[in-house]
């Protein structure tokens, strides 16, 4: 049973998504509101998202953090210089 | 992003001095993502050599390292693109119709989304998380990566991104959509089904 104008999942898939990057119009996002309540795998598939968001928004920090620290070799630094220094006076 | 006067003058240094300043951060998220030493050097030096070749587009706001950082990150999607080939979804009309498998006609879930664990901490304590995650970046249709990776990895605004793609709001919000529904079916395939 569907209210009129009432999204399907398919297109409140895509309102969840969306709204992460615009402010949706005050009739979706009450539209969006009501059938998230509604509905568990809408639900879900939001939080999915947020999840996700969250995730790689923190995988910089994330990164910083391990341990041990490993460096390059000082071979591979070397070569690494050289082919730099090769490009910057090839420009 | 830092607010210290000094951020606010920064310059990019001599790239002379790259290679001691950031080789060995940029090695180590390279070694993190692809467990190869070799690869691993090789795509630090590839990110030096890009980053000199798109010096212009440096923005002062962003740290030297971030900037250095995001062109790593599209070479580690693009390495691990070469190693699973076969796997690759790679075009956008092939994504759409994964996409539309999991909705039935009426436009109701077929297959159902899953309650995941919604702490992050959880997942990306794991080391075995972030490669699915980049696994399954680097199966998406390039573009479609790209887009996710600038906006949820450095946080663009979907107007930069479609001044620097050259594409439409409404194209950027499609392919938004479709870059979030791609990670999120191969992970729940992936990892957390695996992992529940």
């Amino acid at each position: 049973m569907r209210m009129l104008f009432m999204p399907d999942c398919k297109e409140t898939s895509r309102l969840v998504s969306e709204s992460m990057d615009r402010q949706l119009s005050f009739f979706k996002r009450l539209m969006l509101w009501i059938h998230l309540r509604m509905c568990k795998y809408c639900q879900h598939f939001a939080q999915q998202l947020a999840l996700l968001n969250a995730i790689s928004r923190h995988i910089n920090q994330q990164l910083e953090s391990f341990e041990p620290p490993i460096s390059l070799s000082d071979e591979a630094r070397k070569r690494i210089q050289r082919a730099l220094q090769a490009q910057i006076k090839g420009v | 992003m830092s607010a210290a006067p000094s951020a606010k003058t920064q310059q990019l240094e001599d790239p002379a001095v790259w290679v001691d300043r950031y080789g060995d951060y940029l090695y180590r998220f390279a070694l993190s993502r692809i467990n190869d030493t070799v690869l691993a050097e090789d795509l630090v030096q590839e990110t030096f050599l890009a980053a000199l070749k798109s010096r212009a587009n440096f923005k002062r706001q962003s740290a030297a390292k971030t900037w250095l950082t995001a062109i790593l990150k599209h070479k580690i999607v693009d390495c691990i693109r070469k190693r699973q080939r076969e796997k690759i979804i790679d075009n956008e009309e092939a994504l759409n119709r994964n996409l539309e498998a999991y909705f039935n006609q009426d436009g109701n879930w077929k297959i159902h989304p899953h309650k995941w664990e919604n702490n992050p901490i959880q997942h990306y304590e794991q080391k075995e998380f972030l490669d699915t995650l980049f696994e399954c970046l680097a199966v998406l249709p390039r573009r479609i990566a790209q887009i996710f990776m600038l906006r949820e990895m450095e946080g663009l605004q979907t107007d930069e991104i479609c001044q620097a793609m050259q594409i439409t709001a409404t194209n950027c919000w499609t392919m938004l959509y479709r870059a979030r529904t791609g990670l999120r079916n191969c992970l729940e395939l992936n990892w957390f089904s695996r992992n529940p």
